[in-house]
């Protein structure tokens, strides 16, 4: 049973993994401040939202996961498609992870960047199908302050080497017309970079964020294991303050490196070249170490988490219901392995896109869209039908990929994925409305507790809850 | 139409004070809750435990940070 403070902390904590410390510094570095629009508007009006609707809403209709919630809501096939694609995503994921591990390993001891990739592969597969998770000792929250430190390290030591926030503006600026937007949060339609304002306001505020605070299991969890209901609002909208310093870490260093380290080839490296180059040689390792066994960290959670969701979503719904214990656990050490193979395999796709942050947020569009359109409708809508949501949701990840695969013709953007993010939203949204109209209504009686209007107003429920969460406190 | 080109006319400051209308949705949205709904089986209803308040300087923060960048 949690404080708010600490879940604010956790929010945050797991909001922010390395592929952020990496990428979005890459990000500020390429684009200028306009990536902490992730963190700003693309976090804030969402966690408002979050706080103040749906984490009250989960809360007062007892703990449901997210796709278990779909699966009750719709039905057994809009659970196991979306566990599908959450296992691509994840795996495609664990890809972009072994990428960045595999370049500061590479860059560190010189070796070549498929060697360090396999080397890091072997080593986590190795402690995780055979060691278990116990052999991480650091948390992701401890890494996480870790890295903070050197960031503000950077931010301290490179202020100082730039004279202050006016001289490196004046630095930046009198460089040329192309970085006249630097530091600008709006930028036009017609800018070279992800971020035009259309894309910001449609598909990060009303799309990528309200999908990852909103639906995203990790995030709805914390709050879920508030003390009380009054914690898990608190929780969500403490992190929120926390949300709002994160870019002072993130992407100010990345605008520090672009004027003190102009002409980088690989934005990727921004951070890295920071830490080498700008920290004491010992912060440098502690810095380095830190990134390392966050990377570590965040892939064996990855694997963990693809592993439960093969074996009970799939493996355990489709392929053998009723096995021992020891036969899941053989299934989830193979998948794990799976998994492993699948991400150094992918790795190298990550170099397709103009960074890590561009890839991350790609298949991030992909499924984020049409995930919050069948939760939205199926929470406030009671008429949403059950076939309805398999549609919507086939369709909407459907139309996603043929945008992206047809991107040159459709987008004047070279990264369109916040626009893709926001008509995969309206595609699905549209789809299933559509087929609800023409498909048998849903009992309502079978609802309980699914429908936003219905449990809010259901005393009998309420109280069955009130009662439930009276005795667990005790 | 995948583009926006609708919005093309709007201008920057336009953009601007779009964005800001949006945080400023949120603090109106949770200014419109009640009490009861902010407290509810909350022992502790102290003033600096309204949620209210911490979304109206949330918001004023973000729209100082929306207006100067």
């Amino acid at each position: 049973m949690l404080p708010f403070w600490a879940i604010a902390f956790s929010i945050v904590g797991s909001d922010i993994g390395v592929t952020d410390f990496i990428g979005l510094s890459g990000e500020a570095y390429k684009h200028g401040i306009v990536a902490a629009n992730y963190d700003w508007i693309g976090s804030v009006p969402a966690m408002v939202l979050a706080g103040l609707v749906f984490i009250p809403y989960y809360w007062r209709n007892g703990v449901y996961t997210i796709p278990e919630y779909l699966g009750l809501r719709y039905n057994i096939y809009v659970r196991s498609f979306s566990a599908i694609i959450w296992l691509i995503v994840i795996s495609l994921n664990i890809g972009i992870m072994f990428w960045i591990a595999g370049g500061i390993i590479s860059g560190l001891l010189g070796w070549p960047l498929a060697l360090s990739i396999m080397l890091m592969a072997i080593i986590v597969g190795v402690y995780t199908i055979f060691g278990g998770l116990s052999a991480v000792v650091m948390t992701d929250v401890v890494q996480v302050i870790i890295m903070m430190i050197g960031s503000s390290a950077i931010l301290i030591l490179g202020f100082i080497e730039l004279g202050g926030w006016n001289n490196m503006v004046g630095i930046i600026q009198s460089r040329g017309a192309e970085y006249e937007h630097h530091f600008n949060l709006v930028l036009p339609m017609d800018t070279n970079s992800p971020y035009p304002w259309t894309g910001i306001l449609f598909g990060l505020t009303l799309v990528l964020a309200p999908a990852y605070y909103i639906g995203n299991q990790n995030i709805v969890q914390r709050c879920l294991g508030a003390s009380d209901e009054w914690n898990a609002k608190a929780g969500m909208l403490g992190g929120a303050f926390l949300k709002t310093l994160v870019p002072l870490f993130i992407v100010f260093p990345g605008i520090i490196a672009l004027a003190l380290y102009p002409g980088l080839p690989d934005s990727d490296r921004t951070l890295l070249h920071l830490v080498e180059h700008l920290l004491p040689p010992g912060i440098t390792g502690l810095v380095l170490a830190a990134f390392i066994a966050a990377l570590m960290s965040s892939i064996d959670s990855f694997l963990a988490s693809t592993s439960t969701i093969f074996t009970k979503d799939l493996y355990q719904t489709f392929i053998r219901k009723h096995a021992i214990d020891s036969h899941y656990l053989k299934v989830g050490r193979w998948t794990t392995a799976v998994i492993l193979i699948i991400g150094m395999i992918s790795a190298p796709l990550t170099d397709y896109f103009s960074g890590v942050y561009t890839y991350f947020q790609t298949l991030n569009s992909f499924i984020q869209g049409p995930l919050l359109a069948i939760l939205l409708l199926g929470i406030f809508w009671k008429r949403t039908s059950r076939p309805a949501g398999i549609f919507g949701l086939l369709g909407g990840v459907s139309l996603a990929l043929l945008m992206f695969i047809y991107s040159e013709y459709l987008f004047s953007l070279n990264d369109p994925y916040l626009y893709i993010a926001w008509w995969s939203f309206c595609g699905a949204f549209v789809i299933t409305i559509l087929v609800t109209l023409v498909t048998k209504p849903p009992d309502v009686r079978s609802m309980r507790g699914l429908i936003f209007g219905l449990s809010q107003n259901d005393d009998e429920l309420q109280k069955i809850i009130s009662d439930k969460l009276g005795k667990s406190d005790v | 139409m995948f583009n926006f080109d609708w919005l093309n006319d709007v201008s920057l400051s336009g953009a601007r004070i779009l964005l800001i209308l949006t945080f400023l949705s949120s603090l109106i949205f949770a200014l419109l809750m009640k009490k009861s709904y902010i407290f509810k089986d909350a022992k502790n209803q102290r003033r600096w435990r309204d949620f209210r308040y911490w979304i109206l300087i949330l918001v004023i923060v973000q729209i100082l940070l929306y207006s100067y960048f």
